[in-house]
């Protein structure tokens, strides 16, 4: 039996969106995943060197197993957010004649395998090999990781643990962020000595092997706790995870009224925003990369540098047109045949869509505006990046929107989720940065980056102020290509 | 009102339909059977311009559907979810569909009450998204959005399915009242056979993409349709 739920669960990660797209999009998604795993493997095998730069008068080891407590503290708050329940993949075999037992013991048991449960090892793997080795035996490292391995899983069937007992609300996971900073704190200043027991529990650990029990206890301990509760709670309603039902917010923008349909079809997608963690938090991240600004302004280097300065000034701006321009049709797969078959005209949706997007960016672009305090240049800068990216990257966007658009699921989580992303999402990275560094590469050269910024400018500007002639083409371009992206987005 | 003429809809190598010539006249209530995979779905698709077809037209009155749009603010459709806007509350999504086709706050608040006892308390006032409801009830709000700019013609694709025995026999009611009006021209397909020979007058078999019968609905149509279908 066992055998038939694994299989089943290996077709179903398989055949899971992730794993059906086209080469491109997993290319380039594993580049990324390559590109963050080589980081954090360059961190573990460097982190010897750090450590003693920072602390020359202790044993690397001694400092390093003291922060495993902190390891382990942010590990549970990223699994509290982001780790997801796999409770409802087992409804179809409730009803089924399967033992409790075996489909509980069969879903703990799944949990192990989690990107959460390996990524650790890139940072610990190398640093057991390189300075534990030195001076512990091979069978002391392999039990010293061992032990890691224990907690890392024991914070997995942890957080299974609260999910199922705490409603899952953002502001735990705010509390729990703010507990940790106090901790921290207290820990800094020798109130309490989190870091000197962490320290001394993992140094025991390599000193007396078999204190490998206690980790191990720890994890039973975890896993009978989640068996006895799952065997007496095996409703579906029961162990889902709480939601709140949170009352639902009303907006009216007065203005968005006066603009009759194109308002309208505004104001759903606002909703459509609003309601959905996944285009939510895609609009979320554009607001995230503004710390670029604090990043790249406060450093002379950068601030000097004009090309930079652009690169910066076309990602704050850009973002948000990116971002949610990416899928801009994806988001109304759910419904697309509504909007086709009621009286809504394609052009007007068009318009609605790229009022949006350069909404979003005009957004950003106030925001940047305090940024000017590290210099006018920089207010200029944005300036001409921002009129660039509404009258050119918005259209681009539509374009990559409109190019073999997939459907979206928008009931699902957000985090991990690359379900409609393809391979166009990442490429249109290379024409967004490139093309307007080749536009100034003269003026650089030649040393009049200001008329390359007015050039800059005045090519958005006329994007900008052309965009009924553009629309209209988008829009014909979008009538044709209707009946491939509506069945796409249909399930049967 | 809607005529199809040398309609072809290939899948792969598979014809999903092929129609010579259909004409449904308006006023007429048209009733469309057939088994799985016999290609209702896609003919009200190609009815409404969401698929292309390999060949052949489809005319709503004087216009090509798909080269006009002027048909979508008469038709009122609704085929499956993909009609439905769910992350909307139901009051949010019929002030959305009324408002794309000119309706007032007068028509809307008149819409609601004509469909109170359609709804049966279960719709309005619930502060619900569409996509927490049930499949019946989801159902209901996507037949009442087709109705309510009392559109001259009227596509349904199996309104009957997952509706509560009290709702299928308001709908049937509903729908045989505006077949009598002789105002709207209605295309409804069905898998079941006794609620589609009350509402239409005109019944079509399709099978495997092709009409096999086409019959005025009388006495003893329906053991004819359970005849076909026994096989």
């Amino acid at each position: 039996m066992i055998k038939y739920l694994l299989l089943q669960q290996f077709k179903e990660t398989t055949r899971s969106p992730l794993f059906q797209k086209k080469v491109g999009a997993n290319i380039a998604i594993s580049l990324l995943i390559l590109y963050f795993a080589v980081n954090l493997m360059a961190l573990g095998f460097f982190i010897d060197i750090l450590i003693i730069k920072k602390f020359p008068y202790e044993s690397p080891i001694l400092v390093f197993n003291g922060f495993i407590i902190y390891y382990l503290m942010i590990d549970l708050l990223m699994r509290f957010m982001l780790q997801s329940s796999p409770v409802l993949s087992i409804e179809p075999y409730l009803h089924l004649p399967i033992k409790k037992s075996k489909i509980i013991n069969f879903l703990l048991s799944k949990s192990v395998f989690s990107f959460f449960n390996i990524l650790p090892f890139l940072i610990f793997v190398p640093f057991a090999i390189k300075a534990i080795s030195l001076q512990y035996s091979t069978f002391a490292v392999m039990i010293w990781l061992a032990s890691i391995l224990f907690v890392i899983m024991g914070n997995s069937l942890a957080t299974f643990y609260l999910k199922k007992q705490i409603v899952d609300n953002p502001r735990i996971v705010m509390i729990f962020g703010l507990v940790l900073g106090i901790v921290s704190l207290l820990d800094y200043y020798n109130v309490i000595l989190l870091t000197s027991y962490s320290s001394a529990i993992f140094q025991s650990i390599l000193g007396h092997n078999y204190l490998i029990v206690l980790p191990a206890i720890f994890v039973g301990a975890l896993y009978y706790l989640n068996y006895r509760f799952l065997h007496n709670n095996t409703y579906l309603q029961e162990i889902s995870t709480k939601k709140q039902g949170k009352p639902l917010t009303k907006v009216n923008l007065p203005i968005l009224e006066k603009m009759e349909e194109v308002g309208q079809l505004i104001a759903l997608e606002l909703r459509l925003i609003w309601r959905n963690k996944r285009p939510r938090s895609a609009v979320l991240l554009s607001l995230i990369i503004l710390i670029y600004g604090p990043i790249f302004y406060p450093q002379k280097v950068y601030i000097e540098s004009f090309g930079i300065l652009i690169f910066v000034g076309i990602m704050l701006t850009g973002m948000p047109i990116v971002q949610y321009g990416g899928l801009l049709f994806s988001w109304n797969s759910g419904f697309f045949d509504s909007l086709l078959t009621n009286n809504i005209s394609i052009e007007k949706y068009m318009k609605s869509k790229f009022y949006l997007l350069i909404t979003f960016s005009f957004i950003i672009f106030i925001l940047t505006t305090p940024f000017v305090y590290f210099g006018i240049e920089i207010l200029y800068i944005n300036l001409a990046t921002f009129l660039f990216n509404i009258g050119t990257t918005s259209y681009l966007m539509i374009i990559v929107g409109m190019s073999k658009p997939k459907r979206i699921d928008l009931s699902r989580k957000a985090s991990f989720n690359y379900e409609g992303v393809s391979a166009a999402n990442f490429l249109v990275f290379i024409p967004l940065l490139l093309i307007p560094q080749a536009i100034m590469a003269p003026f650089y050269i030649f040393g009049n980056e200001y008329t390359g910024l007015a050039i800059l400018a005045a090519i958005g500007l006329a994007g900008l102020l052309s965009n009924t002639f553009w629309l209209k083409l988008l829009a014909k371009k979008m009538l044709y290509r209707k009946y491939e992206i509506a069945d796409g987005f249909r399930i049967s | 009102m809607i005529e199809a003429r040398d309609l072809i809809k290939v899948y792969g190598d598979v014809t999903a339909v092929y129609i010579p010539h259909i004409k449904i006249e308006k006023g007429e209530s048209f009733g469309l059977v057939g088994n799985n995979g016999a290609g209702k779905t896609t003919l009200f698709r190609l009815i409404l311009d969401l698929i292309r077809p390999e060949g052949g037209f489809v005319m709503s009155g004087e216009h090509y559907v798909m080269q006009n749009d002027d048909w979508k603010k008469y038709t009122g459709s609704y085929l499956d979810e993909g009609f439905l806007i769910d992350f909307l509350t139901p009051e949010e999504y019929f002030e959305f569909i009324g408002n794309v086709h000119g309706l007032t706050d007068g028509d809307l608040a008149d819409f609601y009450a004509e469909f109170d006892e359609f709804f049966d308390g279960e719709i309005l006032g619930k502060e619900k998204l569409i996509r927490e409801l049930s499949k019946g009830n989801q159902k209901k709000i996507g037949i009442a959005a087709a109705l309510m700019q009392k559109p001259e013609v009227l596509v349904l694709d199996e309104p009957f399915a997952s509706l509560d025995p009290t709702t299928q026999i308001r709908l049937k009611n509903l729908l045989g009242k505006l077949r009598d009006d002789k105002e709207i021209t209605m295309l409804i397909s069905s898998h079941d056979l006794n609620h589609v020979t009350e509402v239409c007058e005109r019944i079509v078999i399709l099978e495997k993409g092709l009409i096999v019968h086409d019959l005025k609905t009388s006495g003893d149509t329906l053991r004819k349709l359970e005849e076909y279908f026994r096989r």
